[in-house]
């Protein structure tokens, strides 16, 4: 048997005031929308110190960190260190790496200054000493090297290493 | 004479179906892509920013931007630069100190040891844009200069990777 009840008809939804919200908000969101996203690197300037921390009693010697020294020349980079260690310790930290196939080794800064981190892992502070001519794309990319090592691009898990760079020139 | 009169056309429904699929994607997109800097920073038109992989966010400083031709203070021309040096502008080698810069800048700490005029109430940093070709031997100046009228903190703004 059939049933008698009538069929309605289909409802047409008034998509009006939603398109109206849409094109409301698009220009909205344009404006606001980044295209290219803007970071920061924190950098600082040596300063000069009065000497006054340092007056009376006698500095606790620390032997789980160095100050780094980075040169960067155009024959590559040259490696420095400083610290409470020996001398003879200082120096083994020390060294040069060379240009590869006239760019700089970066991969190779990287994985120095990560070795240097991990042996002396209270260390924090870099000192980038440009020459005259290195352009500024390059003291970048080797305060990219020596601040951070991304273990997973995907999930952005990065490893701190010298976050504390200090930009000076060579005297 | 011309035979028939054409229909007048009844009361037609757009599909708004389509539209509104292609309105939902646009408005996806840009919710992702929505931006919630700072507006503090502009970046210069005529500077090509190096990439870095810093992901630390920007905060509110002192723009100081040094384009291949002139250098400025929050949008002001303190100096030329011609061949990656200042032009025309005094400059006190032995100092390492770009003189209108300086008092710029030194206008600028006095006014802010009187007013609270820093908004995030931390140390008033630099924000310094460069062109990414920019040699290092101008840079220290401008860098120098800062340090000197009290600002030695620096945020060097860079594009992420």
């Amino acid at each position: 048997m059939k049933s008698k009840r009538e069929e309605t008809p289909p409802v047409a939804l008034n998509m009006v005031p939603i398109m109206n919200l849409f094109l409301a908000m698009i220009p909205f969101l344009l404006m606001c929308a980044a295209f290219f996203q803007v970071s920061v690197i924190n950098a600082s300037v040596p300063a000069l110190s009065d000497g006054t921390d340092a007056a009376g009693d006698e500095p606790k010697k620390e032997l789980k960190k160095v100050t780094v020294n980075l040169q960067i020349g155009q024959d590559g980079f040259s490696l420095s260190a400083m610290g409470d260690q020996s001398p003879e310790e200082l120096q083994k930290i020390g060294g040069k790496i060379p240009k590869k196939a006239k760019e700089y080794d970066f991969e190779k800064l990287a994985e120095r200054m990560k070795a240097i981190h991990d042996k002396y892992n209270k260390s924090d502070t870099v000192i980038i000493l440009p020459a005259k001519d290195i352009l500024y794309d390059t003291i970048v990319k080797a305060m990219d090297a020596s601040r951070e090592r991304i273990t997973d691009k995907r999930l952005d898990i990065r490893e701190h290493l010298f976050t504390n760079a200090v930009v000076s020139s060579i005297l | 004479m011309f035979g028939k009169k054409t229909k007048p056309i009844e009361g037609m429904d757009l599909n708004l179906t389509s539209m509104m699929d292609m309105f939902t994607i646009i408005l996806v997109f840009l919710i992702f892509s929505f931006s919630n800097q700072d507006q503090n920073l502009k970046l210069d038109p005529d500077i090509t920013l190096p990439e870095s992989s810093a992901a630390i966010e920007f905060k509110w400083a002192i723009n100081i931007n040094l384009t291949p031709t002139e250098l400025r203070v929050e949008g002001n021309t303190i100096a030329k630069v011609k061949n990656g040096k200042f032009a025309g502008v005094k400059v006190d080698r032995d100092k390492k100190r770009v003189v209108p810069l300086f008092n710029w800048l030194k206008k600028a700490k006095d006014i802010e040891a009187r007013e609270k005029v820093n908004p995030t109430g931390d140390e008033t940093v630099i924000s310094f844009q460069a062109d990414k070709n920019t040699p290092f031997e101008i840079m220290d100046f401008v860098m120098k200069t800062a340090a000197q009228a009290g600002y030695p903190n620096f945020r060097f703004v860079v594009l992420k990777t």
